[in-house]
């Protein structure tokens, strides 16, 4: 056991070294893709400010048309004031009006909407159509019409039909109109604030970044700018998970280690006190008894060690906190859950070395000195 | 079960053991019997087959062969529990080599016993203190059993033996590590157990001790002599 206990000490200083270098990799990794895989393409310095068309017609198709681009699609955002919102036959507040969007069949492909009329936002067409989101519908009074038939919405004195309710999971848009790219040049009266969102392959965003504007306005390409935007809670996610691993793993092997010697010390003390196990059995102690002894011994020391271990690991998140100025994350349930650890492992840990107690002969036991 | 006068009525025990490629054969037909208050000295030379019959009437081994009715009930058969409860109700026992808890104070020696009989608490600090009296080491109560001299350690060992007044009290080598004047005052304190009712049965090598005896039986080669 001790050999056993070794190994995993060795193998954890080994290990610990290795899976931080291994998750620091897997974190890199995370935040080059999630850094890597998007592009905006907005007004750059060499915009025509005459009010001339910022993205051609075909804009989404010569996007896609790149290499190591997945989707691509444009939006303009139409200003409040502008589209004056509100639902055919019906007065809206001007405190819960919707915002809304013109976006390209693209773009709708690039936030993951789907619905069987997103051909209708396509550059070939120019249906008047709208999609909500599900607050937006709630707001305009037309969430519990049936099919949504007959609801319209004015957009900039466009009567628009409302051919359906729609979510995103790239994309908060539950407080959104959604209406052609098209209409909203119109409404707008130019295109000059919308961006272009390009999903490009894992990676690839630096690289397309920097052919983009070219494919798009080859006889202008510094009327585009692009950037890259940042998935932060994509990034949180990885990076939470693959600390979670990398320290779940080194508390399990810990634990491991704590096991094997709680183990050893109670198989020692077996091995040591077999005279005094010999005088129990003569003075009447079932064996029963006896191995109650030792699991008690055992679930002891687990537990005052997991007391203790919680408490000081408490005080010690607490302390480097306060040295790097970090907000202390630390629940009453970890501290709990130490201590049942530590009494569940002294417990686990003293089974077997109690187990050969019970097989002891006592007519043996006795003559030991 | 009423006052059973006889304590152990042992017949033709046979005990083998298995070592290895060898088989050994402890005891070949031993026989024993011991009334209330007596006391029986059990000699023989080393590997006469003593200790094995020590742990079988102690009820720390159990024989292949023959009987062995301890208060008048037949030991085959009982459940390991069984056994543990007829020895932790019936049976002291004193080592050769003492076997105190050194690091625990003598009352607690005592007291393990009783703890382990599950005496009512109210009860085991009179008993404890009767036991202590009985061997003459009371005034060390609280001193921690290491510290005693080997004839303390002994009478130690006989209080915490007869502190639950067994019927029976096996004593394996009681002496053996003794001076004369310590275990001449071990048998002294065993004599009055003995006029207390208590059956003795003692292994020894030690011809004092066997003269001491009120009976003695011979063992040779796993057999017994006069019962």
């Amino acid at each position: 056991m001790l050999v056993l206990a070794v190994a995993l000490s060795v193998g954890t200083a080994v290990a610990s070294v290795g899976i931080g270098r291994t998750a620091a990799l897997q974190i890199a990794g995370d935040l080059a893709a999630t850094i890597q895989n998007e592009v905006t393409l907005s007004a750059g310095s060499g915009a025509d400010v005459r009010g001339g068309a910022l993205f051609p017609p075909d804009a989404d198709a010569r996007a896609a048309h790149l290499a190591l681009v997945e989707t691509a699609g444009t939006r303009l955002d139409v200003d409040a004031a502008t589209a004056g919102l509100r639902r055919v036959g019906f007065e809206t507040d001007d405190s819960r009006r919707p915002a809304v969007w013109a976006v390209s069949e693209g773009y709708l492909e690039a936030i993951g909407v789907h619905h069987i009329l997103t051909w209708a936002f396509g550059a070939d067409n120019t249906q008047p159509v709208a999609l909500v989101g599900g607050r937006a519908a709630e707001q305009l009074g037309v969430a519990h019409s049936a099919g949504h038939s007959g609801a319209a919405v004015l957009v900039g004195g466009h009567n628009l039909a409302v051919v359906g309710t729609i979510s995103s999971t790239a994309r908060n848009i539950d407080d959104v109109v959604l209406v052609p790219y098209s209409i909203g040049v119109t409404v707008m009266g130019g295109d000059s604030s919308a961006r272009m969102l390009v999903h490009t392959a894992p990676g690839a965003g630096a690289r397309v970044a920097s052919a983009l504007p070219a494919a798009v306005r080859p006889e202008a390409p510094t009327a585009l700018t692009a950037s890259r935007v940042v998935d932060l809670s994509t990034l949180r996610a990885g990076v939470d998970s693959q600390l979670s691993r990398l320290t779940g793993m080194l508390g399990v092997v810990l634990l491991l280690i704590t096991g094997l010697l709680i183990g050893n010390a109670t198989a020692s003390s077996v091995a040591t006190r077999t005279a005094e196990i010999g005088l129990r059995r003569a003075l009447g102690a079932g064996s029963s008894m006896i191995v109650r002894l030792f699991l008690g011994e055992g679930a002891l020391i687990g537990l005052v060690g997991g007391t203790l271990g919680s408490t000081l690991g408490a005080w010690l998140v607490v302390g480097v906190s306060a040295t790097y100025n970090w907000s202390t994350v630390l629940s009453l349930d970890l501290v709990v859950i130490g201590v049942a650890l530590g009494l569940a492992t002294g417990l686990l840990a003293s089974g077997y070395p109690a187990l050969r107690v019970s097989q002891i002969r006592p007519a043996e036991a006795v003559r030991v000195e | 079960m009423g006052h059973v006068t006889r304590v152990i009525d042992a017949e033709n025990l046979h005990k083998r053991y298995s070592d290895g490629d060898r088989t050994i054969e402890a005891l070949q037909g031993a026989s024993l019997c011991v009334e209330r208050g007596e006391r029986v000295a059990v000699v023989g030379r080393s590997g006469a087959g003593k200790s094995t019959l020590a742990n079988i009437l102690g009820l720390l081994d159990e024989p292949d062969r023959g009987t062995y009715c301890l208060l008048g009930q037949d030991t085959a058969g009982l459940t390991g529990r069984a056994r543990d409860k007829l020895r932790r109700d019936s049976i002291g026992f004193v080592f050769q080599a003492y076997h105190v808890l050194g690091n625990r104070s003598v009352w607690d020696n005592v007291h393990l016993k009783l703890a382990t009989v599950r005496t009512e608490v109210a009860q085991r600090p009179e008993l404890i203190s009767a036991a202590l009296d009985a061997v003459g080491i009371a005034s060390h109560a609280a001193a921690p059993a290491r510290l005693l001299s080997g004839g303390e350690k002994q009478r130690l060992a006989i209080a915490r033996a007869v502190v639950t007044s067994p019927a029976l009290l096996l004593a394996d080598e009681p002496t053996g590590n003794l001076d004369s004047e310590s275990a001449s005052a071990v048998l002294h304190l065993l004599a009055n157990l003995a006029d207390r009712g208590i059956a003795l049965v003692v292994i020894t090598h030690d011809p004092v001790t066997a003269r001491w005896a009120d009976r003695v039986v011979e063992l040779h080669d796993g057999q017994s002599g006069p019962r």
